[in-house]
């Protein structure tokens, strides 16, 4: 029955093309409320802005696919920005090599947590959250005392303009992205964070030490995290507590509108970057509404919710 | 019929996507009657059982209870209809005490006190559920369904696994039961047992009911012969490959122990032997193949693979050696969101040194041939969940012929499989042992043993009770080993 | 020995000990302690507390909600809004008005929940965004107030230590131990414990599901109506909503309530937020950065979780 097949085939082209027309069914609305959007600069703005919601979803994506979630990339984000900002000074190398140390620690505390001791992602996560806000607070005014300006060169590669509408960012996001497809559909490791994510169990009966992939997973989440933070921070040109604060609930709705699965074992990158650009292009419609930070939350947070519903259901039947 | 049916059903058929679960089921209990309800795993038993108690929905056929068709849309709503079953596993909730279970099941509690007290037993109703053994677990859930007086009370294989006083006292239970003019549904693979209590016996397969008729003594050829009905299976003469026991020792068990059924067990298999495991259920048979394959740790005993005694810490080190599991239950091996390829080629990327980039050319050939020499159907192959039973239990083997073996432990591989991938099957084993590996099979259907197997240990209260050469493993001395009647 | 129930009784015991030594240590290193200081004491963990509460009844249920801390936050805006400069009676009336709305929100929540079959983290996600907006388009900026008399009533006045220790057990005494007694109660801790068995024992899993998310989001509610008795008015921020959440899983979990559902009570939550609230008070007597306390607590909840699972999960693979 090649009717099987065929069913098979639109279904999973089905979703990708609801999240296809919802993109250009915001982006027309986008550009109708505001004619400027439509201009080459702005859509540049938009993708570049696009970026770091881009790079956290990554981390995030990889995490769900395994089944796990990391509600501390918010603060790994800015807390690899703070310490590239601090440690500027003594040299862009060292900088980056402390805050890539860092993204690794907190990556592998996560990874172990989840992986070996049997940790509830959520609450290590979150716990782990807590903590990093806790230790940086106390540190900007001892330990990290220093720099809050992020390096040129960071704010360049966050914000430059090549040609328009392409950007430095836009061109990292590129590379990236592709190193994650890569992972994630034609390496070893990436079958085994789908392996792991939809059957721990099966991993483990054909000899798969699921908490090696699990570490690996938080600590590659950690890293995109970090290059969000970086990104986050030049484009901003200064860091903040509060820096990448509200990109949580982005980083996680952007992969589940993209239909990756919150038990995992489903889903892509792919999708997650649909997602990206949905929030982002929703976010600028939101802002050019004129309208209050309330009603932006409640329309935002609405349409996550009615997002995800649609994709669930449009997948549910099995 | 001179009495009116207490309960009827009619052309019952339910099916989970393209797996047909029930094709056609059709039988009645009258008043006062315990009625047997016996089939092959996979006949669709416990799939009717569901339907009766108002677990899943029929997709069509009618239930009439005392003449008046019913439609029972939960367990609750089939109590009150007076239908309560008793699962094997028990429907008490662990986490919570057994005086708050009845409260949630609106059960009398003082009603329920004397039920267990005439069961001659005593409980303490301020324990948790997952406090207590399994078996006074299931008198108790037995105990809970009699105090809501059901006039029909389904029992779902209560008495597998349970100690000798207590499946008498169930027994006793149903006779008193249909003393007072109610009836019983009573599942269960102990055919002693079926002569012993049951009226009349109906006997499902493949989802029809294939015969009705009264259980006296001595009706066990018909319940076999309608169990098996006249598949013959197509595997061909069995050809003994003759110098088996000649072949060199591949694996040596000695004095295996674990958990709270295996004992001691120990037994040796060649190079290309297969070598065939029989046993009731619960008799610790789970745990040595979780052993074996680095899944479970044993308690005592030791492993020896070629003469070397091995550990296993993790099933990739069992896998390391050469041995490979196929688990009893297909869920556990499989990935159901994931394609066939992805199923397939699964142990490829155990070490860290295969984490980089997939060698495609080389998963392409291992993958297709695996497809093709199992024959495995790839229509649905972009998620193995859609796929039917019989391929899915292919995929799980075909994992193993990706990735070679010496060894392959197969837990009742053909459990709830069409007669046509059985058959497959067991060519498959067949060919595994004319190449030279050893397979380790459990089936749960002793007439696999002499279609697939070389030779035969059944296990008996966690020990190897028999140890039977291929002519000696008829049915008949498989039974009578595995209820522990002839000595080693 | 009934060595679960055992086991259940011990770590009760040991949260009464820890927030007895705490306690004890915290006032010893006062000059008096009266019932002034009991006031306070009761002040500082009664939002938290009520709130913790209130998670713990959704995560024995089997759920999690993470916009617990928004329907706070909501019903604090509400009420600092709309009570400000009104008669005791009106206050009063506008008081049940507002905690009905509580349990709506709640109820709604598990209807969304039961219907979508969205995980109930990615749908509370959401909702935390709609309510926070909801709250600030209520309350755009801090302020409002209540009724003095009915505040009193709440939370008392000067030394009255009575009021907030009533606010703080009648809820445990009026709402808990009814539901614990009742078929809802059993069924709550059914769902949670193993939901085929509990359908098979005649639990409507669904309609179970949006009782508990309504009782606790009536949990949040008082402690939203406790918070504006407390400060007089009405904060609309997310960072609080925030902290809120997360604190109220770490006095569930702490206060004994297993993550995987169907274990654990109300009281340990109560005292569990003692604790929670103890260890910042004590640090900051001795002087130290009270942004180590946020250390302190998310530390605590990973170890805490961390033991506790290692306890229930011995001997499981990985």
């Amino acid at each position: 029955m090649s009717t099987i097949k065929t069913f098979v085939g639109t279904r999973l082209t089905k979703s990708m093309l609801s999240l296809w027309a919802i993109l250009i069914v915001l982006f027309v609305i986008t550009g109708l409320v505001d004619h400027y959007f439509f201009t080459v600069p702005s859509i540049g703005v938009t993708f570049q802005l696009a970026v770091p919601l881009g790079l956290l979803a990554a981390g995030q994506t990889i995490c769900m696919l395994t089944g796990g979630i990391d509600l501390s990339i918010a603060m790994i984000a800015t807390g690899a920005a703070f310490i590239v900002s601090i440690k500027s000074p003594s040299g862009l190398g060292m900088a980056l090599l402390y805050a890539f140390l860092f993204c690794v620690l907190i990556g592998t505390i996560n990874g172990l947590a989840v992986g070996l001791l049997g940790m509830n992602p959520l609450i290590m996560t979150l716990g782990m959250n807590a903590v990093l806000i806790g230790v940086f607070t106390v540190g900007i005014t001892t330990f990290l005392k220093g720099s809050s300006t992020m390096p040129d060169i960071i704010i360049k590669l966050s914000t430059a303009t090549i040609i328009d509408p392409l950007s430095w960012p836009l061109v990292l996001w590129l590379l990236i992205g592709s190193a994650v497809l890569f992972l994630l559909t034609k390496s070893g490791l990436g079958r085994l964070i789908y392996a792991v994510g939809d059957n721990a169990t099966a991993a483990r009966l054909a000899g798969v030490r699921v908490w090696k992939v699990q570490l690996a997973a938080y600590i590659l989440c950690s890293l995109f995290g970090g290059l969000a933070g970086l990104m986050i921070g030049g484009q901003s040109g200064a860091v903040s507590m509060s820096l990448a604060d509200s990109l949580v609930l982005p980083s996680v709705a952007a992969v589940v509108i993209g239909g990756t699965s919150i038990m995992g074992g489903i889903g892509g990158y792919t999708g997650s970057i649909m997602g990206t650009l949905i929030l982002t292009v929703l976010s600028y419609l939101l802002a050019t509404l004129n309208s209050s930070e309330a009603v932006k939350q409640m329309i935002y947070g609405s349409i996550v919710l009615a997002l995800a519903w649609t994709y669930s259901k449009l997948t549910e039947k099995s | 019929m001179n009495k009116k049916a207490l309960l009827k059903i009619s052309n019952l058929a339910k099916s989970y996507g393209s797996v047909v679960a029930l094709r056609d089921a059709n039988f009645e209990v009258l008043p006062g009657e315990i009625h047997a309800l016996l089939g092959a795993n996979g006949a669709g038993k416990s799939t009717l059982v569901k339907i009766l108690t108002g677990v899943i929905s029929s997709d069509q056929g009618v239930i009439e209870v005392n003449g008046t068709p019913v439609k029972f849309t939960s367990p609750d709503n089939a109590r009150k209809g007076g239908v309560a079953p008793v699962f094997q596993d028990p429907a008490l909730i662990p986490d919570i005490s057994i005086q708050r279970n009845l409260h949630l099941t609106g059960t009398n509690k003082n009603r329920f006190l004397k039920e267990i007290a005439q069961m001659g037993l005593t409980v303490d109703l301020n324990k948790l559920a997952s406090e207590i053994e399994l078996p006074l677990l299931r008198m108790i859930d037995l105990a809970r369904a009699l105090s809501h007086d059901p006039d029909l009370l389904i029992l779902d294989e209560i008495t597998a696994a349970l100690p000798v006083d207590m499946a008498q006292k169930v027994i006793s239970i149903m006779g008193q039961y249909k003393a007072q003019g109610k009836s019983v549904i009573f599942i269960s693979h102990r055919l002693a047992e079926i002569e012993e209590i049951c009226d009349r016996a109906t006997v499902l397969r493949d989802g029809i009911n294939v015969d009705t008729f009264d259980a006296a003594a001595g009706s066990e050829e018909r319940i076999v012969a309608s169990m098996l009905g006249d598949k013959n299976v197509s595997a061909k003469e069995h050809n003994q490959r003759s110098n088996k026991s000649e072949n060199d020792i591949l694996l040596k068990v000695e004095g295996l122990a674990g958990g709270k059924h295996l004992k001691s067990v120990s037994f040796e298999i060649h190079k290309g032997e297969v070598l065939g495991v029989a046993a009731l259920e619960g008799q610790g048979q789970d745990l040595l193949f979780e052993i074996l394959a680095g899944e479970s740790k044993p308690s005592d005993g030791k492993i020896f693979i070629n003469n070397n005694e091995v550990h296993f810490n993790h099933p990739d080190d069992a896998i390391k050696y050469g041995i490979s599991y196929v688990p009893g239950d297909r869920k556990t091996a499989l990935m159901p969101q994931r394609s066939i390829r992805e199923n397939l080629a699964l142990t490829r990327f155990r070490g860290l040194r295969n984490w980089g980039k997939i060698n495609f050319r080389d998963e392409d050939s291992k993958v297709d041939g695996a497809i093709e020499s199992l024959e495995i159907d790839t229509r649905a192959k972009s998620q193995v969940k859609r796929l039917s039973g019989g391929n899915q239990q292919k995929v799980t083997i075909g994992r193993w012929v990706t990735t070679g073996f010496d060894l392959l432990l197969c837990f009742d591989p053909t459990r709830g499989i069409d007669v046509g991938t059985k058959a497959q099957i067991y060519a498959l084993i067949e060919k595994f042992a004319n190449e030279g590996m050893a397979v380790l099979l459990f089936t749960s259907e002793l007439r696999e043993i002499q279609l697939a197997c070389d030779r035969a240990i059944v296990l008996y209260e966690g020990k190897v009770q028999a140890d039977l050469e291929y002519d000696n493993c008829d049915e008949a001395s498989l039974l009578n080993a595995a209820h522990g009647l002839v000595g080693a | 020995m009934n060595s679960i129930k055992l086991k259940r009784q011990s770590w009760n015991i040991g949260i009464i000990l820890i927030a007895l030594f705490l306690g004890s240590w915290q006032v010893s290193r006062l000059p008096v302690f009266g019932s002034y200081e009991a006031r306070t004491f009761l002040l500082g963990i009664l939002p938290i507390a009520l709130l913790s509460m209130g998670q713990a009844i959704i995560i024995i249920g089997g759920g999690i909600n993470l916009a617990i801390g928004a329907e706070s936050v909501l019903i604090n805006c509400l009420a600092a809004r709309f009570m400000v400069d009104k008669s005791f009676t009106v206050a009063v009336a506008l008081t049940i008005f507002f905690l009905l709305i509580s349990v709506l929100v709640g109820a709604l929540t598990g209807l969304i929940i039961s219907k979508s079959k969205i995980a109930d983290i990615i749908v509370t996600l959401a909702t935390s965004f709609i309510l926070i907006g909801l709250a600030m388009y209520i309350q755009p900026s801090p302020g409002g107030g209540m009724n003095l008399t009915l505040a009193h009533l709440i939370s008392g006045k000067d030394s009255a230590f009575l009021p907030p220790l009533i606010t703080l057990i009648l809820p445990l005494i009026v709402i808990w131990l009814p539901l614990y007694r009742s078929r809802t109660g059993i069924a709550m801790f059914a769902i949670g414990s193993n939901k085929d068995s509990a359908f098979l024992s005649g639990v409507n899993v669904d309609r179970t599901r949006i009782k508990l998310y309504a009782i606790g989001g009536l949990f949040a509610g008082i402690s939203g109506i406790a918070l504006t008795a407390i400060t007089l008015s009405g904060s609309p921020f997310a960072s609080i909503s925030n902290t809120a959440t997360l604190n109220s899983v770490a006095g569930a979990v702490l206060g004994g309530v297993a993550l995987s559902g169907g274990v654990g009570g109300l009281t340990g939550p109560a005292l569990a937020a003692l604790i929670l609230y103890f260890i910042p008070t004590i640090l900051l007597n001795y002087g130290i950065d009270p942004a180590y306390s946020q250390i302190i607590t998310g530390a605590l909840t990973i170890f805490v979780v961390l033991v506790g699972g290692l306890i229930r999960n011995r001997g499981k693979k990985k």
